[in-house]
């Protein structure tokens, strides 16, 4: 089955993986996915990063496409209703389409562009202030402002007050899709009973 | 920009049938390429190293055939009113029972302004009947291959306004 664990960043994304994956070790093969990690695509990526391509919202948006699509074919779409093995997907296809709209893109076209991706069996928010997010984030990165550069501007410089924008845009995008889709959505941490609910609904659906 | 699929039964009839397009298009100043010289070395390295690429895998083909439109309209390797040549997309759509997967290339393909048509190119008509409704937003030409093509595909891109 498929977990996807969607949020912006720094809002514990990695925590709650590194939770249900010591919650199910030994019960069933856990297999991790993370968003833009498909090896085979990053000479085409860094090529286009040399030719400073990616600041073009379709090029970016369109090589999200292409990773999330060989991802989906070779590790996700097997999974989908399999009650033999736990997906967990950090960011699915909701993150592909915030960060497209986020840019500009249409969310018609965007939402079409992922249209090939099954729902999960399981979807949860992890919902966090902006200050939160960044406090988490800070330590950790000594630039993680230029997550949002360009995204407002075609400045190559890259500012706090930026990335502060396409955080709350991504945020506000992230609860929108959540409330339509039903999703479990968690806020700023991940409660007890919340925590109990996702085991319950992953165990129902594994069968357990 | 203007992407012309063309189908037939046989690569014979393809041959000619891109041969009366391109001197077409290029009798109207409009540059012609096919679509596999568009593709970038690296995509074309992951196309053949990777299993996931089998030719029946639309999704994957069609964003990473959008990619190299979009790059190589970015790099002005070809002009906007460029037509482009690909073969047998919707014949192996067809087959693998995977007609949305035109839909879908038209969609992605929105970003780069192009517009598409497909030729169908069959000794018998039937295939008009099986072109299902989802598709009528897409400009398929049915070409009748017993009867003369040249006056067919000529027509047909008349209609199709691209021009």
């Amino acid at each position: 089955m498929l977990i996807a664990i969607e949020g912006i960043h720094g809002a514990g994304k990695s925590e709650l993986i590194k939770k249900i994956q010591k919650y199910y070790n030994g019960k069933i093969p856990v297999i991790i996915t993370n968003w833009n990690s498909y090896e085979t695509i990053h000479p085409l990526l860094y090529k286009y990063r040399i030719k400073d391509h990616m600041n073009d919202k379709y090029t970016y948006f369109l090589m999200q496409l292409a990773d999330f699509a060989f991802r989906y074919y070779s590790i996700i779409e097997s999974a989908i209703g399999d009650s033999q093995v736990l997906v967990v997907a950090d960011r699915y296809v909701r993150t592909g389409w915030v960060r497209g709209i986020v840019r500009g893109i249409n969310e018609e076209y965007v939402k079409s562009a992922y249209s090939f991706a099954k729902e999960p069996d399981v979807e949860i928010l992890l919902d966090v202030d902006i200050n939160i997010s960044i406090c988490r984030r800070r330590p950790t990165s000594d630039n993680i402002w230029k997550i949002g550069m360009g995204v407002f501007s075609s400045k190559t410089q890259f500012s706090e007050l930026e990335y502060r924008k396409y955080l709350t845009i991504s945020r506000n995008l992230y609860l929108k899709y959540a409330i339509e889709n039903h999703s479990l959505i968690a806020k700023d941490h991940l409660p007890l009973d919340l925590w109990k609910a996702l085991c319950q609904e992953i165990n129902h659906k594994l069968l357990f | 920009m203007i992407l012309i699929d063309i189908n037939s039964e046989h690569s014979f009839i393809t041959s000619s049938c891109i041969k009366i397009l391109y001197d077409f298009f290029e009798n109207k100043n409009m540059p012609c390429y096919c679509i596999k010289d568009l593709l970038d070395p690296v995509i074309v390295d992951l196309v053949d190293n990777n299993k996931y690429i089998a030719r029946d895998n639309f999704v994957l083909c069609s964003i990473l055939k959008t990619i190299c439109i979009f790059e190589a309209q970015r790099n002005n390797e070809i002009k906007s009113n460029s037509v482009l040549f690909m073969n047998d997309f919707f014949n192996y759509s067809f087959e693998f029972k995977e007609q949305n997967s035109i839909n879908y290339l038209c969609n992605l393909c929105k970003c780069t302004s192009v517009k598409y048509l497909s030729f169908i190119i069959r000794d018998q008509l039937a295939l008009k009947q099986i072109i299902p409704n989802s598709y009528l937003n897409i400009h398929f030409y049915i070409i009748d291959a017993r009867k003369e093509i040249y006056s067919q595909i000529v027509k047909a891109l008349k209609e199709s306004e691209v021009y």
